[in-house]
């Protein structure tokens, strides 16, 4: 009986999420931009799984060119060192994506978490986590990344903790104060009535009704991220070399080569530009999709 | 309302202390010794134990007695206005502080400007003709200026004057009192660079925050009672839909150290933001306490303060 039940719940959430998608791809034909921003998403997509067949070099190995302009053999010219700067700009999307997106999905599902515990239970529990959160979100914007990127050393890793930990405390209020208005319906009450456990009613019931709130925090925090971790690899403190990352290959020694090699300092920025554009305008778009109450009024 | 300030106000003190404590713990768990740092590495054991004792290192980080150990002693004297010395300047971090505020406060004050004049007015215009090819445009450069880095714009900002015109601001920062022309050409392209992509921000906010108001019962009420159109706007529209505005202008305000670094650091403009950057590279304890701690102090007062002005701007907010 019990499994009955849920392979059909199983069948009809199917069946939902595939109209869904049908649905979603309808109404995004209607935003051009949007359209923009999604094929511009895939594409980066595409270029880290596919950087090594169609990166034209290896983003390490040195030609004797060194500084040379744009040309057939290097599209996009070649840095100091010699490197071919199409094929790091097309491996760079590797870090990037890896630590944008590990970021973002860590971040918001810990936001998640805390704030549904600190929202659901309230009392105690609240008090404690929000005079945390006081604290984490006194800290001048970009300071507390930069303490913990420098205390716990440049990489990758120590790019998403830190990302993580700017992400947590202004998420987990917004999901806080969603789980504060649904925490008073009905449903929520008549799951208590029937006997089922706080983590159930947290997770089956509550949930669910914030999905489509965090979907939109996680379009806004994406973009942002980025930013942040391309700032942060800028400043020395994200992705050391010599690994390829935008942020990265506009920093340092590099720097002094710019103004005889100025494509040294075009393509990073221009790739980590425009898959940040691609990514805003994809969000939007999924934002009017999503968020009912804003139907017509982007558009 | 009194009441409710008040409470507030008692509130940013555990806030400010507790970011000071988080970032003392922060600072220290760093393995490796100041010392050493400060001194390199030819330094003897002699001299770097004459090192700590000057500067405090050998007590513990706290303690239960009179001074309370490093952290005590730092914070005591925090609070009376001595931030105490930088190791490696051998000065007092407030003197040290209060050198580089200047240029962090004037890009603070150039930014503010060029985000809400152009920021304000491109969103408002976009919001009152919607989708018309203006409003298109006006969204477009806005989508496409929050999406580039500011690190990337001031880069290019740098570059392209120097390929173009064989230009570079001047260096050796002057201020604007000694020489006015002088001191623009080293500070409108790094406040430009700073300012693009929360002018963006802005553009968004008050077009979609125009157009929400445009709907409300109240506009169509003003319009039905034969209100003019110039009033209905200037009136009602524009002061309901400026109310957003307030809050991100001021939290940008009072993060504003964050993209100070950046910014700061690209031009070589000496000012807090680089200053403390380079603090924290260097393991400059005293100063990164001081300076994150103020910087705190500077966010919790002003989200009191956008949280005050809501009473003013909203009559309908009340705090009890």
């Amino acid at each position: 009986m019990v499994s009955d039940a849920r392979t059909l719940e199983a069948r009809e959430e199917g069946v939902t999420q595939k109209s869904f998608a049908r649905e979603f791809f309808g109404r995004l034909r209607h935003h051009p931009l949007g359209v923009f921003g999604f094929v511009g998403v895939l594409l980066v997509f595409a270029a880290a799984v596919l950087a090594p067949w169609i990166g034209p070099y290896n983003p390490s190995s040195q030609d004797f060119a060194l500084l040379a302009a744009p040309s057939l053999a290097h599209p996009f010219g070649t840095d100091s060192l010699g490197r071919d700067i199409l094929s790091r700009v097309i491996y760079a999307s590797r870090v990037e994506l890896t630590v944008s997106l590990s970021a973002v999905f860590l971040g918001v599902a810990l936001a998640t978490v805390v704030g549904m515990l600190s929202g659901y239970f309230g009392g105690i529990t609240d008090s404690t986590i929000q005079r945390i959160n006081d604290v984490w979100l006194a800290f001048p914007g970009l300071i507390l990344l930069l303490i913990i990127t420098s205390v716990l050393g440049a990489s990758p890793r120590t790019l998403v903790i830190a990302l993580v930990t700017g992400t947590i405390p202004g998420t987990s209020r917004i999901i806080r104060g969603a789980v504060l208005s649904e925490k008073n319906n009905v449903y929520v009450e008549a799951a208590r009535v029937i006997g089922c456990s706080h983590p159930r009613i947290m997770f089956r019931h509550v949930l669910p009704q914030i999905v489509p709130l965090i979907i939109v925090i996680i379009t806004i925090a994406i973009p942002s991220v980025a930013l942040l971790g391309a700032a942060l690899s800028f400043l020395g403190l994200g992705v050391p070399p010599p690994t390829p990352s935008w942020g990265g290959d506009l920093s340092g020694d590099a720097r002094s080569y710019f103004e005889s090699a100025p494509w040294m300092a075009i393509f990073p920025g221009a790739a980590l530009s425009l898959t940040v554009l691609s990514f805003n305008l994809l969000g939007d778009a999924m934002r009017d999709i999503l968020d009912p109450r804003l139907r017509g009024s982007a558009r | 309302m009194t009441q409710y300030i008040i409470r507030r106000l008692l509130l940013i003190l555990p806030v400010v202390i507790g970011v000071s404590l988080v970032t003392f713990v922060l600072m220290r768990v760093v393995p490796g010794d100041v010392a050493r740092v400060a001194l390199g590495t030819t330094a003897t054991e002699e001299s770097l134990a004459e090192f700590r004792e000057a500067n405090g290192l050998d007590k513990p980080l706290f303690d239960l007695h009179p001074p309370f150990g490093q952290y005590g002693e730092w914070i005591g004297g925090f609070l009376k206005g001595d931030f105490g010395r930088s190791y490696f300047h051998g000065t007092p971090v407030r003197d040290e502080l209060a050198n580089r505020l200047p240029v962090t406060l004037q890009l603070a004050i150039m930014s503010f400007f060029i985000t809400l004049i152009p920021g304000i007015l491109a969103g408002v215009i976009a919001g009152l003709r919607p989708n018309t090819p203006l409003d298109l445009l006006t969204r477009s450069i806005a989508v496409a200026g929050l999406s580039v880095p500011s690190f990337w714009l001031a880069t290019l900002f740098i570059l392209l004057p120097a390929i173009w015109f064989n230009w570079t601001p001047p260096f050796g920062k002057v201020s604007f009192i000694s020489d006015p022309v002088r001191n623009m050409q080293q500070f409108t392209l790094p406040a430009l660079a700073m300012s693009i992509p929360s002018m963006s921000g802005i553009v968004r906010l008050v077009r979609s925050s125009v157009l929400e108001v445009l709907r409300q019962d109240y506009v169509r009420t003003a319009r039905a009672k034969g209100l003019g159109e110039r009033l209905v706007i200037s009136r009602h529209v524009l002061k309901n839909s400026l109310i957003p505005v307030v809050t991100v202008v001021g939290m940008a305000l009072g993060g504003l150290l964050g993209g100070a670094v950046i910014i700061e650091t690209i031009f070589a403009l000496p000012g807090v933001g680089l200053f403390g950057f380079q603090s924290i590279l260097s393991r400059d304890y005293l100063t990164v306490q001081s300076l994150v701690t103020l910087g705190a102090f500077l966010v919790v007062f002003m989200n009191l303060v956008i949280d005050i002005s809501y009473v003013w701007f909203d009559p309908r907010i009340r705090y009890e």
